[in-house]
């Protein structure tokens, strides 16, 4: 499998090349200099070696020279990807599928904390019936895209497992939340609001301002 | 109201999609569906010389079309018995032009409002500048309301049944222009408009007696109607405020026009949402009433009314949602004979959608229409999360709408699909 990743790697990489210079020519797209993909493709190679899922490292880079990114950015970005991918597989221990891996260093990418994301991944690991953890992660990055902090979504994405809710009621509680905001109301009240906490349950703040997650004393 | 929630999601569900593995997927898109509905009591309403009026409303909104209906009855009424008036009605949008130069987008809409026994029409032009400021120029034929596509971008309505009207309706004929800006909770506006009403009036012309000594004939009139039109001039000024369970509207303007003393008229409401499904609300006005809002000449006292709104979501439509006719609306997850995962798109009024994300490489690929207002994007969609974006007519990269969303590491927001 590692063989074949590792492969897979060497190859994607030629073709990352192959992909920049033809968007460089259909719409005046830089391409990765060759340094830059060298690079890219010793960090691909890196996580192929570590058995991670190498598409969405790809991706990144594709996305960058699309979007005119500088390769220090790229770079930057590919390589802080890895390193995300690693700390997710380092919380999920188990096999894991790439979805899951992806999911969770997306929540990692959006401010959630990795103990939060241990956190989230044990309630989720806890419900009586099986299920991935994707949804659950993919709902906090939503909600922290729209300004809840990350580690209050992550963690009302906890309670709400905790309440035998499923991905379906977690779907429903994102768009809520969504229209609420999109309505121009608070992020944090959005939540607490329709997930049935109450603000009043809300810990005090920090003394630098930041809110602590719902449930932490 | 949950189960009516949960059946509306399972039909909707049903309809778009049997796989019940996209069944996340699909229940949470921002398709604008929403239905409402709630009562009032008006202890003021003066048309009716009853202590209170009941109401109650039921609103669907599709991304083309808005159908509603509602109900009012006078409570007690102290000149008998008076049934109970039923208007059913829906508001039809087409699209007419677009231009989509960066930042500014113009949109052309046809609005066709059906109230009943009245087919009326009006056409809107809006001109968007950014996500928050706008101006829209109208005109209606018959007693359509310019702004009828306009007044989507206004506040959140409060409770039904407690139409708050900033837009009051003028002549059956006229024109009119408005403003928007939104300043994160608050929306402020601003519209003027001009109708040509016509008026009949009845001119006597007296004829003598003509009399000798022995007959005397008396003297005659007749009667005939004449009609001349004319204007009538309405400006307004609103606010809408929402942060968190709480809302205010404020709104205030003036009236005149021949044949019509001037007048100014105020009106405020204050929302409450006690739980997500329930909220409760008061308002107030210094003339009309709560049911036909403040220049309907159906009293010129005051009102007060508390209202009580049972919503299956929320009453509020995201800004633009539904009146930013080009922007796509929502998206499914269909499966093909072949078992391929297919991304539709609903985008009822683009000429052109594109869309890019990692299916794609990062590459702008044009979607194909389909009827209905549905375009079918490429690639088929692989197992797996993925990153999308769409484009449509040219205008900016947006989340794929309805998607759960994500950060981009370039900065911008992408959607995000999971196919199971």
């Amino acid at each position: 499998m590692r063989h074949w990743r590792r492969t897979s790697a060497r190859l994607i990489a030629g073709l990352l090349l192959t992909a920049t210079a033809t968007g460089a020519q259909g719409s005046a797209e830089p391409p990765l200099d060759s340094a830059t993909a060298l690079v890219v493709e010793r960090i691909i190679d890196g996580a192929a070696a570590d058995g991670l899922p190498i598409a969405p490292l790809r991706a990144k880079a594709i996305e960058g020279a699309r979007r005119g990114a500088s390769n220090e950015m790229i770079l930057r970005v590919v390589a802080g990807f890895a390193v995300r991918l690693r700390v997710a597989r380092a919380i999920l221990r188990s096999s894991t599928s790439d979805p899951e891996l992806i999911a969770v260093a997306g929540a990692l990418t959006a401010g959630v904390s990795k103990p939060a994301a241990e956190s989230l991944v044990a309630v989720v690991r806890a419900q009586p019936r099986p299920m991935p953890v994707t949804v659950p992660f993919v709902v906090a990055t939503d909600l922290s895209a729209r300004g809840v902090p990350a580690d209050s979504a992550l963690a009302v994405v906890q309670a709400v497992l905790r309440r035998n809710g499923n991905e379906t009621d977690l779907w429903t509680l994102r768009a809520a939340v969504a229209r609420d905001i999109a309505s121009g109301g608070d992020p944090l009240d959005a939540l607490m609001v329709r997930s049935g906490f109450s603000r009043a349950h809300q810990p005090t703040p920090r003394s630098d301002g930041t809110r602590p997650p719902p449930g932490t004393p | 109201m949950r189960s009516c929630r949960s059946v509306i999601a399972l039909a909707t569900l049903m309809a778009l999609n049997p796989r019940a593995s996209d069944a996340a997927q699909i229940l949470q898109p921002a398709l604008p569906f929403e239905l409402d509905g709630g009562v009032m009591t008006a202890p003021a309403a003066a048309d009716t010389r009853a202590p209170g009026m009941a109401a109650a409303r039921v609103r669907v909104e599709l991304p083309a079309f808005v159908a509603a209906m509602n109900v009012s009855t006078p409570l007690a009424s102290r000149q008998g018995f008076q049934p109970a008036t039923l208007g059913v009605g829906g508001v039809l949008t087409a699209p007419l032009i677009h231009a989509a130069p960066d930042a500014i987008a113009v949109n052309g809409l046809l609005s066709v409002r059906y109230a009943t026994g009245t087919g009326r029409g009006g056409a809107v032009a809006r001109v968007e500048v950014g996500e928050a400021t706008g101006l829209w120029i109208g005109a209606r034929l018959g007693d359509a309301r310019v702004d009828s596509v306009a007044a989507t971008y206004r506040a959140p309505e409060p409770p039904l049944g407690l139409p708050f009207t900033p837009f009051p309706t003028g002549g059956p004929t006229g024109i009119g222009t408005g403003v928007w800006h939104r300043e994160g909770a608050l929306i402020v506006g601003a519209s003027m408009t001009t109708g040509w009403t016509r008026y009949a009036s009845n001119v006597v012309t007296m004829h003598p007696g003509v009399g000798t000594d022995s007959v005397v004939q008396p003297a005659t009139a007749d009667t005939s109607e004449v009609t001349h039109y004319g204007t009538m001039r309405l400006s307004d000024l609103w606010a809408s405020w929402t942060i968190g369970r709480l809302g205010l509207d404020v709104a205030g303007g003036t009236r005149a026009g021949a044949h019509l003393a001037t007048v100014g008229w105020v009106s405020g409401t204050v929302t409450w949402r006690v739980v997500p499904v329930v909220a409760l609300a008061l308002t107030a006005g210094n003339r009309g009433s709560a049911v036909y809002g403040p220049l309907a000449d159906r009293g010129t006292r005051g009102y007060l009314a508390a209202g009580l709104q049972l919503s299956s979501w929320t009453w509020s439509q995201p800004p633009g949602a539904l009146a930013s006719g080009v922007r796509a609306a929502g998206y499914r997850i269909v499966t093909a004979p072949n078992g391929d995962h297919l991304l539709i798109v609903l985008a009822p009024f683009a000429q052109r959608l594109d869309v890019r994300g990692d299916l794609t490489a990062w590459r702008d690929l044009p979607c194909a229409p389909l009827t209905g207002g549905r375009w079918q994007c490429p690639p088929a969609l692989p197992t797996g999360i993925h990153h999308v974006s769409v484009r449509a007519n040219n205008g900016r990269w947006e989340p794929l709408p309805g998607a759960a969303i994500a950060v981009s590491d370039y900065g911008d927001t992408v959607g995000v699909i999971i196919i199971s």
